[in-house]
């Protein structure tokens, strides 16, 4: 009902006539929602899924072995028989590449886990019980800032030596104090939300209060910390294999494809192209989902 | 205001002492010898002791750390393994290399994404806002190191524009530049844009609408102080993080600047270089927020007050509304 | 009433956004006399603020919408206006004082430039020269002129007013309209502020609009009175009438829950249910729900408005003749 009928008004009762029974709607079901409704965050999701599944059925997709050189055919050029081309060594470079997304993500995913339990513990901790244990915790951390996370990775590295738990633990180390101020700052704003401070006011129980209250409010913002670290973590794995103090040959990890191919730029761009492609789709594809997530979770945050 | 600067210039102390404890920690925990290094594979073992000796390397890690605090604080920062030269005097040239390519930089993602943002806010929920949001972040979610590739392959090998490494000429510094400028662009965009939002929802825009005022001199004359504030604040970061990321860079460009000294020396095992680029770095650091903040003064005359009286660093956030 | 200054007639705004329409003004018609003032009375979400800005045609871009209806500046009906026309009204005939002083001036430009600004833009004349005028404004409104150079940030609350009303006055426009002037501020600078808002307005015979919730502010300040509800004018007559001879139920209602400091009294007043959702209005009388006189047509028709006495009309069936048929 209403004083005066617009045309505005019969579109709105037009969309809600055709609008289902509303469901039951939850933080998560209306973050849902509002990521449908958003193309980028959709693409970027899709890619994602994509990537998982050629990590997943790598051995399938890939048409040959990632370590077999074939001297026969040695810095081919792109072809039918081998897309990416080949490099210097007669590998195929497509199924490098198709590799390739497995190591970066699975050592994304790990990377990502040992940071939340590393810095994002103590950023929880510090948070939650604030005072004494938080200063203690964040002085130490301003001083982990002042060294530049790549930096304090390679030194890592240097002392633990290149593989992949090295790695993890390089990242996981250079992260933790980015990582604790996040999770510090993620903490700290639902505890002083004022729904928070009204529930204490009428008496709900400490559990109670965590699990009902805290968890599902601090858990959207530490969804997306974890995407955009994902990210990260990519970003720093191919980084630091480039410049050679990452994963070690023949690893197939798309930064260090790159640094084989660095020798041959002038001579064959493309063995450089591809492993650059497959790190700037998949690096755009996690942040548009985490900026997606991000949007989803916290429609203000805009 | 001096007592502010003082005030936050003892901060740098225990920072110091943090990070070079850290090294210092990595440094002996790192396997194999300087001394082998240095005098390579062929000294004898008496030699290597020698060398040994000479490096102060048999004392207690605690008598080596407190002695190279000592050193630092008279300016000395130890010699380079590599070369024997003092770490300082390497160091200064070469950040004066970083410092011309990070402030070039920075300057080219500040000024577009600035632009970018101001356009994006005006033109929100249009399509030119989604495709510079979509544009920037593209850039930024790219590692810097593949963006530096990229471009060398476009300019320096197919078009053969622009050296794709060293700095003999200016034009080596084109393409580093442009790479960390371009990958902070979103950055800048981002915080410009929802700045801009936000300010333009403010009560005196309002005001100045129902003086008469015309939307652009709005925007040019209201809204544009009050959205670089916190467009301010994040070009300290950025210089930070420019620093930061200009390892990996420098050595994409084979530009002799400190990150690639760093990259170098922690390869090398060369630890009295990455400890002087370590503490170079941290020192800039801190230096360049003080700036920031100082600079606030200028744009937002409320801050005065706080910064003079040593008050808060930054005005408190409103509790989450 | 000798010349009308403003005249609005069957004026609707709507708030239009993907998920709902709000229905803010309702067919509302007003006149306002020049020199006088008129008190727009309401509970928050009436309409006020919004038929305020539909005056100054400042409502929110995109979302805003005036659906039907005229506002006549002079005979020159201002929706009608260019935005480069309408600019040039803004400031220079029309003012507006809006509610929060706080934020409504700019923190990074001193209150001398803010002041010029409007000067600059309106009148033809120096930087210099607006300067002076600016500062001449500020002695106006008892400020020392010297502080010109000051920032917002440094003045008190009720300083910042006046330097909102020195803004607003400084191109001596024939209308002001004042939003909720003092609410944001300490009771006792209030008094201060409407005092000096009274002799400015005096001084130069501007014609003033007061939108308020307070009827006290109402009955010191205003000639007339125009209760809304529901983005409807309810009842409108003179302040004596209203004050006097209130017809209107809701308006009725508002008296009694003024709390009264002759009558010891146990509880407050209070007007039962809550404010009409103006994205859902009934299309019967909006007060309906609410009303402690209603009767059985209320709930089918929406009533229309009628004269109680000369100058003062009603929007209720209790005074239609027609009571009976319901039409």
């Amino acid at each position: 009902m209403a004083k005066m009928h617009t045309p505005a008004m019969e579109k709105i009762e037009r969309k809600n006539a055709k609008r289902r029974k509303p469901k039951r709607s939850t933080p998560a079901t209306e973050a849902w929602k509002r990521f449908k409704r958003n193309p980028t965050a959709l693409i970027g999701l899709i890619v994602v899924a994509l990537l998982l599944l050629i990590a997943i059925f790598a051995p399938l997709i890939a048409p040959y072995d990632y370590q077999v050189q074939d001297f026969m055919a040695m810095s081919q050029k792109p072809s039918s028989a081998h897309l990416f081309g080949t490099d210097q060594l007669g590998r195929d470079i497509f199924s490098r590449c198709i590799y390739g997304a497995r190591y970066s993500l699975v050592i994304a995913l790990f990377c990502t886990i040992a940071a939340f339990f590393s810095g994002g513990l103590l950023g929880i901790i510090a948070g939650y019980f604030g005072g004494k244990v938080d200063t203690i915790i964040m002085r130490i951390m301003d001083i982990f800032q002042a060294i530049p996370m790549i930096m304090m990775a390679m030194c890592i590295v240097a002392v633990l030596g290149n593989g992949i738990p090295q790695l993890v633990a390089a990242i996981m180390f250079a992260s933790m104090p980015t990582m604790a101020r996040n999770n510090r700052a993620a903490i700290l704003r639902v505890r002083g939300c004022d729904y928070i401070e009204s529930s204490e006011a009428i008496g709900v129980g400490q559990v109670r209060m965590i699990v009902k209250h805290m968890i599902p409010n601090a858990v959207g913002v530490m969804v997306i910390y974890f995407v955009g670290f994902l990210a990260v973590s990519i970003m720093m794995m191919s980084s630091m294999s480039y410049i050679g103090v990452g994963l070690a040959a023949p690893t197939p990890e798309w930064g260090l494809i790159l640094n084989d191919g660095k020798a041959y730029m002038t001579q064959s761009p493309y063995m450089m192209l591809f492993p650059a492609l497959c790190i700037m789709v998949t690096c755009f594809a996690f942040n548009l989902m985490g900026d997606g997530l991000r949007d989803a979770f916290d429609p203000k945050m805009k | 205001m001096g007592r502010y600067i003082v005030k936050r210039l003892l901060l740098l102390i225990p920072i110091l002492l943090g990070v070079s404890a850290i090294i210092f920690a990595l440094k002996t925990v790192t396997p194999g010898d300087p001394a082998r290094q240095i005098l390579g594979n062929d000294a004898t073992e008496e030699q290597v002791q020698a060398k040994r000796d000479e490096l102060g390397l048999n004392d207690p890690v605690i008598v080596q750390y407190f002695r190279y605090i000592a050193g630092v604080c008279h300016g000395d920062f130890g010699e380079s393994y590599r070369t024997g030269e003092p770490v300082l005097e390497e160091l200064v040239p070469r950040l004066a290399t970083s410092a011309k390519i990070t402030l070039g930089a920075v300057a080219i993602g500040a000024i577009l994404g600035v632009l970018l943002g101001v356009i994006s806010a005006l033109k929100k929920y249009t399509w030119v806002d989604s495709l510079v949001l979509v544009v920037s972040m593209f850039f930024q979610s790219v590692p810097e190191f593949v963006v530096g590739l990229v471009l060398i392959m476009i300019f320096a090998v197919n078009l053969h524009w622009l050296p794709a490494s060293g700095i003999e000429t200016w034009k080596g510094y084109i393409l580093p530049m442009l790479t960390i400028g371009v990958s902070s662009i979103a950055n800048y965009t981002r915080i410009t844009r929802s700045s801009m939002l936000e300010v333009l929802g403010e009560d005196y825009i309002r005001t100045a609408r129902a003086k008469g005022q015309t939307e652009s001199k709005i925007v040019m004359r209201h809204a544009m102080r009050n959205t670089m504030i916190p467009v301010a604040q994040s070009i300290g970061t950025h210089l930070g993080n420019a620093l930061g990321g200009g390892m990996v860079l420098e050595t994409v460009f084979s530009v002799p600047g400190v990150g690639k000294y760093i990259v170098d020396a922690i390869t090398a095992r060369n630890y009295p270089s990455v400890l002087g680029g370590a503490l170079m770095i941290a020192i800039i650091l801190v230096v360049i927020n003080l700036i920031v903040d100082i600079s606030f003064v200028v744009i937002d005359p409320r801050l005065k007050t706080t910064i003079i009286a040593g008050g808060a660093k930054k005005p408190k956030k409103a509790k989450a509304a | 009433m000798s010349e009308n200054i403003l005249s609005i007639k069957d004026l609707v705004v709507h708030y239009e956004t993907d998920e709902e329409v709000v229905e803010a003004v309702n067919n509302i018609s007003l006149e306002i006399g020049k020199g006088e003032i008129l008190g727009l009375v309401g509970e928050t979400g009436a309409g006020k603020t919004t038929t305020a800005l539909s005056i100054m045609g400042l409502l929110p871009a995109k979302v805003g919408h005036v659906v039907q209806g005229s506002i006549k500046l002079e005979g020159e009906d201002l929706l009608q206006k260019s935005a480069k026309a309408m600019r040039d009204v803004r400031g220079k005939k029309i003012s507006m004082i809006f509610q929060d002083p706080m934020t409504a001036l700019n923190p990074v430009k001193t209150v001398g430039d803010q002041i010029s600004e409007v000067i600059l833009l309106h009148e033809k004349c120096s930087k210099a020269e607006a300067l002076r005028k600016a500062q001449e404004m500020l002695a106006k409104v008892g400020i020392v002129p010297e502080r010109y150079k000051d920032y917002p940030h440094q003045f008190s609350g009720g300083m910042k007013q006046r330097i909102v009303i020195a803004i607003a006055l400084a191109c001596e426009p024939e209308l002001l309209i004042a939003d909720e002037p003092t609410t944001a501020l300490d009771v006792t600078i209030q008094a201060q502020i409407l005092d000096m808002m009274r002799k400015l307005q005096k001084e130069r015979g501007t014609s003033m609009i007061l939108i308020t919730h307070d009827l006290g502010v109402v009955a010191e300040m205003c000639d007339h009175c125009a209760v809304m509800y529901g983005g409807e004018i309810v009842e409108y007559g003179t302040v004596e009438q209203i004050f006097d001879n209130p017809k209107h139920p809701y308006t009725k209602a508002l008296y009694r829950s003024i709390p009264s400091l002759d009558q010891d009294v146990e509880r407050l007043h209070v007007i039962p249910g809550m404010v009409s959702d103006p994205s859902n209005l009934p299309s019967y009388c909006t007060f309906c729900d609410r009303c402690e006189e209603k009767n059985s047509h209320c709930a089918e028709h929406d009533p229309w408005i009628v004269d109680v006495e000369p100058g003062h009309w009603a929007k209720c069936f209790q005074y239609t003749p027609e009571w009976e048929g319901g039409k």
